[in-house]
């Protein structure tokens, strides 16, 4: 017979434990990342922070594009507008027909779905240059030139790079986000709800619309908008095919337009005189990133208003 | 404690392939009187159900009975729910799912290729296992098939047959106050309640419940189950589960599958007293299942 055990070593230390320091250690870490972007946002504000005054937000270039005292922003915060809000209006059908169709309505072994999947998520891992050379081939020299060509133009009208093109591109490029998101969206609403919505005699289309669609609408909302600030931050897919150096505003889909982020590229390449514009090359940072920071603020408020309305109160 | 004073547990054979003789008797056999007595809803007939290459369903006959509440029981994986969607066809979402044999509802085969089962299931309504009310306000919820089909002919008329479903299934005293507020804000019995109250408002021929009450504390259960008592004076009531009590109390005829296989269909009373077959026998007295 074994003799019972009447005592257990339950005494701290051994191999096994993390020791005094190990968590303290992972918090240290956590908090570099912390500081690495306070320091960001704090040089920024720090050099850049006179941007945010009225007279640079809402001021033009006729005064010289590189003179502190005197130029301001406004083709800039207004071309990107224009290029986000058209991008918009490509992407998020597009990709939100394609997220729904992929989740909803492609069965389970669908070679077109399968394929759209693969497709889509190799689209997200391109380098964005590469979506300015393609915009640049496809959208201006292929469309574009195809349209003049029909037209009959002796001069590029469409032909050129323009605001239109701009958007397609950038919207080539934020797609797979808006799809994911969406998919992502629509699995997280239960089959029971598509159950409940079939049970009482709804079809597919009408469950979706009437049942699924309102409860993964937050989420859905949450990949437009950050597709719409990831659009507002890239230079490189649109440096091909419509941002301009300088330009007036755009009044017509073709047109050229200035745009925040090219614009730093510009300052910080182009120009005569790199420490004197210095404080304006921040600027225009600091503007770009209130703007950024904007449009990500209003995702989550309006995210976090619809799911209010859903959630019990308690 | 010696395990070996233990006694072992009695081993009650299993017979999967029915016999010659009599212990199993056909089924019409068995439904043939009870049949003639009322008029019968839902006929299953010879259904038959595979997943694939897996039968779930083996040549499963019983009728439903207006006005009547029948429940299927049997031990888990027997084809209880399987059978119940095979009625209202809501197996057509599940892939590789094949149906063979008839349910006629009303005389009319619902697998027929004429008919809508879209419009067939307005018809027969269903209650699932978890409650699954809308992310929507309470009467949204109540209001949802009323709206989709059309059948208010003003808001006072909506708002009217809303609150009659609820009334039916005991709610409205609880959330008159709170009709507008989310119906996931409800305690989890009331929102089962709901669920058949949103089914309800339709108007159906027949509910279907798919255990209805497993996932709720016994009271809430309970006031589940009352709700059948009144509402099989205008609807005919299907309900799965393998809660033998609740079976027991509440429902009018039961039939007993194990393994994909109709063993017994009888009135509730003479399937729970003296059941015909040993393997009914077994499983009500909870030797096995």
């Amino acid at each position: 017979m074994n003799p019972i055990e009447t005592s257990a070593d339950l005494s701290r230390g051994g191999s096994r434990s993390f020791g005094r320091f190990g968590v303290p250690v992972l918090a240290g870490l956590t908090g570099l990342l912390l500081v690495l972007v306070a320091f960001l946002f704090g040089a920024i504000l720090i050099e850049g922070g006179h941007g945010l005054r009225p007279g640079f937000v809402f001021g033009g270039t006729s005064e010289g594009l590189f003179d502190p005292h005197k130029t301001g922003v406004f083709p800039m915060i207004f071309g990107t507008s224009a290029l986000v809000i058209l991008m918009t209006v490509f992407v998020v059908p597009l990709g939100v027909i394609t997220g729904i169709y992929l989740q909803e309505f492609a069965s389970p072994v669908s070679r077109l779905a399968g394929a759209t999947r693969l497709a889509v998520k190799h689209l997200a891992g391109i380098p964005s240059i590469v979506f300015g050379l393609f915009g640049l081939g496809f959208f201006v020299h292929f469309l574009g030139g195809g349209l003049d060509r029909i037209g009959g133009a002796t001069e590029p009208v469409w032909g050129k790079p323009g605001l239109i093109w701009a958007a397609l591109t950038m919207a080539v490029l934020t797609v797979p986000v808006v799809v994911v998101s969406t998919e992502e969206a629509l699995r997280s609403v239960p089959d029971s709800i598509r159950d409940a919505g079939l049970s009482l005699g709804a079809t597919r289309l009408e469950t979706l619309r009437l049942a699924v669609l309102p409860q993964a609408a937050p989420g859905i909302l949450t990949g437009g908008m950050l597709a719409v600030s990831r659009g507002a931050g890239e230079v490189a897919p649109i440096l091909f095919v419509g941002a301009a150096f300088s330009a007036p505003l755009p009044n017509s889909l073709n047109d050229q337009f200035m745009e925040l982020g090219y614009h730093i590229f510009v300052l910080s390449t182009q120009s005569p005189d790199v420490d004197r514009t210095r404080p304006l090359l921040f600027a225009t940072a600091c503007v770009l990133l209130v703007l950024t920071f904007a449009l990500n603020f209003t995702a989550i408020w309006v995210r976090m208003n619809l799911r209010a309305r859903m959630r019990p109160l308690h | 404690m010696n395990p070996t004073t233990l006694p072992n547990p009695p081993i009650i054979p299993l017979r999967l392939v029915p016999d010659e003789d009599e212990s199993m008797p056909e089924p019409e056999a068995l439904h043939a009187p009870l049949a003639g007595e009322r008029e019968v809803v839902i006929e299953i007939d010879r259904v038959s159900v595979r997943y694939g290459v897996t039968r779930v369903l083996d040549e499963v006959s019983f009728p439903i009975v207006r006005n009547g509440v029948t429940a299927i029981i049997g031990p888990s994986g027997c084809g209880k729910s399987t059978l119940l969607r095979t009625l209202n066809r809501m197996n057509d979402f599940q892939l590789r799912a094949s149906v063979t044999g008839e349910v006629r509802f009303f005389g009319q085969n619902i697998y027929a290729p004429s008919v809508n089962p879209i419009r067939l299931r307005r018809h027969i309504g269903m209650v699932f296992q978890r409650s699954n009310p809308f992310a929507k306000s309470v009467f949204e919820n109540v209001a949802f098939g009323l709206r989709l089909h059309g059948m208010a002919t003003s808001p006072a008329d909506l708002h009217e047959r809303a609150q009659r479903a609820l009334e039916q299934v005991g709610l409205w005293h609880e959330v008159k106050d709170r009709l507008h507020d989310s119906a996931l804000t409800l305690s989890g019995g009331q929102q089962q309640r709901l669920c058949i109250a949103r089914a309800l408002a339709v108007d159906p021929r027949v509910l279907l419940l798919d255990e209805p009450a497993s996932a709720l504390d016994p009271v809430a259960g309970g006031r589940i189950e009352e709700l059948f008592v009144t509402l099989k004076e205008k609807f005919t009531i299907v309900i799965v589960t393998h809660n033998l009590q609740q079976a027991g109390r509440c429902s009018d005829f039961t039939a007993f599958l194990h393994m994909g296989r109709l063993v017994e269909f009888a009135s509730t009373e003479q399937l729970f007293s003296s059941p015909t077959c040993q393997e009914t026998e077994s499983y009500i007295s909870g030797r096995f299942g």
